[in-house]
């Protein structure tokens, strides 16, 4: 039987990537994801010296969906804007798609990243933990709180922007 | 069911719901399958894509603290509000007020204290409570010369004094003390 702290630090393991990568997604910052992700693992820490539940893996993400509302709703991130900064290109070798498809594929992601910026945070939430993560609508409206069709309606626009990114319409 | 299902039908037939005859329509008819296979496609194909690192980073920049703005715009309101007041409660003292009070010349219009306004002020009630004639006994003073005089005196090659007879102009000249003890 695992004790606590090993238990913790598999956990740790398992799904620190997973959170950091979602809360990269509704928070557009690498670096201030993993501190989200971060305080996430810290609650769990605290959390895991009380008797452990079950689906700690839900239990984890409705933590970092709601840490990452709760910075985006605090007066000192209103004052931040958002600015890029391009990423080098990765060296393609001889197995990789030709310069045409790459720079095909290349316009086709920043067009679904554009798309998907432009939704909204409960839409982003939504689509994200539906699609990203994999969630079933259900389980999609436990970790948000919301009820199930609210879940389906926020998907159903959010299905529909997205595809546009893709030059679809549903 | 003959007629094909809308997208957002489509949608939730992709999400395991929908009725029983759109399931059916949606195994039978080609252009609905095709429809659906599409939409499953493209959102494998986002969900790839997100989970994927962005092409452009996106970094968020903080701005300068907004409240250094305005602890700035504070204080260079107040710093503005003692200027007015200050130049105010300049206006208002007692000197800045006696140059309108004479005839002499007319107030300055902007409130400002003008040196010439400051000289007539100080002429005409500083030096006389100073050098007040009748504190001194102004009768015996010597009457000062008259411009006619002094000219005269220059002319002559000497100063001239009431005091002195023409007679001991000399004696003036060579001993001025002589006026004192003369009475």
């Amino acid at each position: 039987m695992l004790s606590r702290q090993a238990g913790y630090e598999e956990l740790y393991r398992t799904h620190h990537e997973r959170i950091v990568r979602l809360c990269r997604l509704l928070l557009k910052d690498r670096s201030e994801a993993e501190e989200a992700a971060q305080e996430v693992f810290l609650k769990l820490l605290r959390a895991s010296k009380e008797p452990l539940p079950g689906a700690w893996e839900a239990w984890l993400t409705r933590v970092a969906v709601n840490m990452c509302r709760d910075r985006q709703r605090s007066w000192w991130w209103k004052g931040r804007k958002e600015d890029s900064m391009a990423l080098p290109d990765i060296h393609l070798s001889s197995n990789d798609p030709t310069p045409e498809e790459t720079t095909v594929r290349r316009e086709e992601r920043e067009r679904i990243w554009h798309f998907f910026r432009k939704l909204s945070l409960r839409q982003q939430e939504v689509f994200v933990l539906r699609y990203v993560e994999g969630w079933s609508g259900e389980e999609v409206a436990k970790i948000l709180g919301v009820t199930a069709g609210s879940v389906k309606q926020h998907l159903f626009r959010a299905v529909h922007q997205m595809r546009k990114a893709l030059g679809d319409h549903v | 069911m003959n007629r094909c299902v809308s997208d957002d039908t489509l949608l939730l037939l992709h999400e395991g719901a929908g009725t029983r005859a759109h399931q059916v329509h949606l195994a039978s008819c080609e252009s609905c399958r095709a429809r659906s296979e599409r939409l499953a496609r493209d959102l494998r194909l986002i969900g790839q894509v997100l989970r994927e690192p962005p092409l452009v980073e996106e970094v968020l920049v903080t701005r300068p603290f907004l409240g250094a703005s305005w602890v700035a715009g504070a204080a260079v309101s107040v710093a503005l509000l003692f200027l007015v007041w200050g130049r105010g409660w300049m206006r208002d003292l007692p000197f800045s007020e006696l140059p309108s009070r004479t005839t002499l010349s007319a107030p300055a219009s902007s409130g400002e204290v003008r040196d010439e306004e400051l000289a007539v002020l100080v002429v005409k009630t500083v030096t006389p409570a100073l050098f007040s004639a009748t504190e001194l006994g102004g009768g015996k003073l010597p009457k000062h010369a008259t411009n006619l005089a002094y000219l005269k005196a220059a002319l002559d090659g000497g100063w001239p004094s009431e005091r002195c007879e023409p007679a001991r102009s000399q004696t003036c000249e060579g001993d001025p003390f002589v006026l004192f003890f003369d009475e």
